[in-house]
């Protein structure tokens, strides 16, 4: 079908979302440290609800405010730019890139019939806000989530000498529903002037070669797919993406990476402009996890493995749960469980299975 | 076109079609959503447009809650482009639906006159078509033929003659000629737009050149056709809801009664017009004595 319809649980947290979109009652916070020991704080809510006034704001208009605290003590805040308006403000999510010294916050604006994904981005005491397109139509985009990762690269300077510079690469994944169901990419390069019209999204099957098909959801639990994740593969700055494909009804970790040589410098040499080109690769495909359960109240967590094989963590019933996909036997693991008592908190056996992950 | 561009017209024509399906809260719904896009993408030509149509949905929905300064600031932004002369169109349309009669006339001639410089024909069309209304609701009959007779003569030259737009400026016109008692121009036109409106199975429009005929038979003494003409003008205002029809029905009908002799059914029509109005006891009493034929407008 072409336009896939939300299930059951997909449609749930829409709704629920929706809900608070009428409600506009609660505020949402985020903070972060910075290295240089900088507290950066983030709040979304109403006017009335944040105790923010003033020219033209609304009480009951919906905005961001960020405060930052210095170890000297230097306190300030502001509302970000472009942000009031009526429509809730939700997902917040904050990063600091050391290497080109910007705060970046993530943001997901609900309006009635579709929603958006926001970045700002804070360096040099100015806010710049990107937008991540959706694809045409009613969009709505699911758990965004980002991670920060450097890459060093080189390229002949113009006195014809090697040069090396790490760059900081922003990389942004979503679940996206609209014309298809479909996990989408967007990378930022923090260390060049992107503007708002230039921040490319890749819809993730047509990086593996698929995508541009109907889809549709079958009996697929949604855990298996709206929970599209991002996870450094290592020092060598790339990274690894793990989605699922609802055409092809196939699990896969990609490998994201960067031209690492940019030729001779030059903004225009084609060298240099393949230089935000993503190189992607396949690492794993298998098929799509069926044994996740079809609520997804809790979130579900992806980990990559050093063999790329992927474990999917995640809480339920007074249990951590598991499961593990199997390169041998081209198949899912039945879930396994860590019992949570009162010597096992969900914390710690979630730390366990996370390090169980990371090692296999 | 841009990205940004095309999800703003992906949501206008949208929009658009809700509107042609009746329906105004999905059309308020998705022209909210773009309106916000609009302003967040900082595309100051499209918020200009979204803000004039999201005013034009709400005034169709019978609501008054937008920002009538807005439609004001769109049009001192853009006094020499299209959003400049549809904002206009729309102010006069905010002020007709409020009562303020002059200022709404005011809009209308501005938007009238800067159509015609720009050459924008649809909007020419509809602000003539708006001003000739608001005339003919301060009874300026002449002025308001003027207008009607234009507005019709621009949609036969485009071959819109046999459409629902040509079939109301057609009655309107005809109205405005019965009222200065030319009934031998008006009733044809009236008759004309009747049987446009009847081919299109436009029922609803077909109240008003209802009313006109029941109207026009009543001042020429014809009181059978008057009848006739009246109890259908009833029919369709009460099964489409429309107050001023049935007011107007109840007026003409007890007057056509009245000529005829049948006082008691003369008395009906007029108990049931002063129903509308419990304040004023003694109009049933008042209407009987005094005709108001002379100095009725049905478009007041």
């Amino acid at each position: 079908m072409n336009r896939p319809r939300l299930p059951l649980t997909a449609a749930s947290l829409l709704a629920a979302t929706l809900l608070f979109a009428s409600g506009h009652a609660r505020a949402e916070e985020k903070s972060l440290l910075a290295p240089d020991g900088t507290v950066y704080t983030v709040r979304s809510g109403t006017a009335g609800d944040l105790a923010v006034s003033g020219p033209g704001i609304r009480p009951d208009d919906n905005l961001i405010e960020w405060t930052s605290l210095a170890q000297d003590g230097k306190r300030r805040l502001g509302v970000i730019p472009n942000t009031i308006s009526h429509n809730p403000k939700l997902n917040l999510d904050l990063a600091f890139d050391e290497q080109s010294a910007s705060l970046v916050l993530l943001w997901k604006e609900e309006l009635s019939v579709l929603n958006v994904l926001h970045l700002g981005v804070y360096k040099q005491g100015v806010w710049k806000q990107l937008d991540l397109l959706p694809n045409l139509g009613f969009a709505h985009a699911y758990n965004p989530g980002m991670l920060l990762s450097h890459q060093v690269v080189h390229w002949i300077d113009e006195n014809g000498r090697d040069a090396w510079k790490t760059r900081s690469l922003l990389s942004v994944i979503w679940w996206e529903e609209s014309q298809y169901a479909q996990a989408r990419y967007a990378p930022i390069f923090l260390d060049e002037d992107t503007s708002a019209n230039d921040v490319p999204v890749y819809d993730l099957p047509s990086m593996v070669g698929g995508g541009g098909v109907p889809t549709s959801y079958d009996e697929i639990p949604p855990g298996a797919y709206l929970y599209p994740s991002l996870q450094l593969e290592g020092p060598g700055g790339a990274i690894l993406a793990s989605f699922a494909d609802l055409a092809t009804k196939k699990q896969y970790v990609a490998r994201i990476a960067f031209p690492t040589d940019l030729g001779t410098a030059g903004p225009s040499t084609k060298t240099s402009l393949r230089r935000r080109i993503p190189v992607v690769g396949i690492t794993m495909q298998g098929p799509v996890a069926m044994n996740l359960p079809s609520d997804v109240s809790s979130p579900i967590l992806t980990i990559v493995g050093p063999t790329y094989n992927p474990t999917l963590i995640w809480s339920q019933e007074k249990a951590v749960k598991f499961i593990r996909y199997d390169v041998v036997s081209g198949k899912w693991s039945a879930p396994r469980a860590i019992a949570v008592t009162e010597t096992m908190s969900v914390e710690k056996a979630m730390q366990l299975v996370q390090e169980m992950a990371t090692r296999n | 076109m841009s990205e940004r561009r095309k999800h703003l017209e992906f949501l206008r024509k949208t929009a658009r079609e809700a509107i042609w399906a009746g329906d105004y809260e999905r059309a308020l719904t998705l022209y909210d959503d773009a309106l916000s896009l609009a302003r967040s993408w900082k595309d100051r030509d499209l918020e200009d447009l979204f803000t004039c149509n999201r005013a034009t949905t709400l005034i169709e929905m019978d609501r008054q809650d937008f920002d009538l300064s807005r439609l004001k600031e769109v049009l001192l932004r853009n006094p020499s482009s299209y959003n400049g002369v549809l904002a206009a169109y729309v102010s006069a349309n905010a002020h007709e639906a409020r009562g303020e009669y002059a200022k709404a006339r005011f809009y209308a001639q501005t938007a009238l006159a800067k159509a015609r410089d720009l050459g924008e024909e649809e909007l020419t069309g509809t602000s003539l078509n708006l001003l000739a209304s608001l005339e003919l609701h301060e009874s300026r009959f002449e002025a308001a033929r003027g207008l009607f007779e234009e507005a019709l003569e621009r949609l036969e030259s485009e071959g819109e003659s046999l459409s629902r737009q040509a079939a109301v400026a057609a009655d309107n016109l005809g109205y405005c000629h019965i009222a200065l008692d030319r009934m031998d121009v008006g009733v044809p036109l009236v008759e004309r737009s009747l049987s446009v409106l009847d081919r299109l199975g436009a029922r609803q429009a077909m109240d008003y050149p209802s009313l006109d005929l029941c109207f026009a038979h009543v001042k020429r003494n014809r009181l059978d056709d008057a009848e006739s003409w009246g109890i259908r003008a009833l029919g369709l205002g009460k099964e489409f809801g429309r107050d001023d029809v049935v007011k107007n029905s109840h007026y003409l009908l007890a007057e056509t009664y009245s000529e005829m002799g049948r006082e008691s059914q003369a008395d009906e029509h007029y108990e049931a017009l002063a129903s509308y109005y419990p304040s004023f006891p003694a109009l049933k009493h008042y209407l009987r004595q005094i005709s108001l034929m002379e100095v009725i407008n049905l478009r007041a």
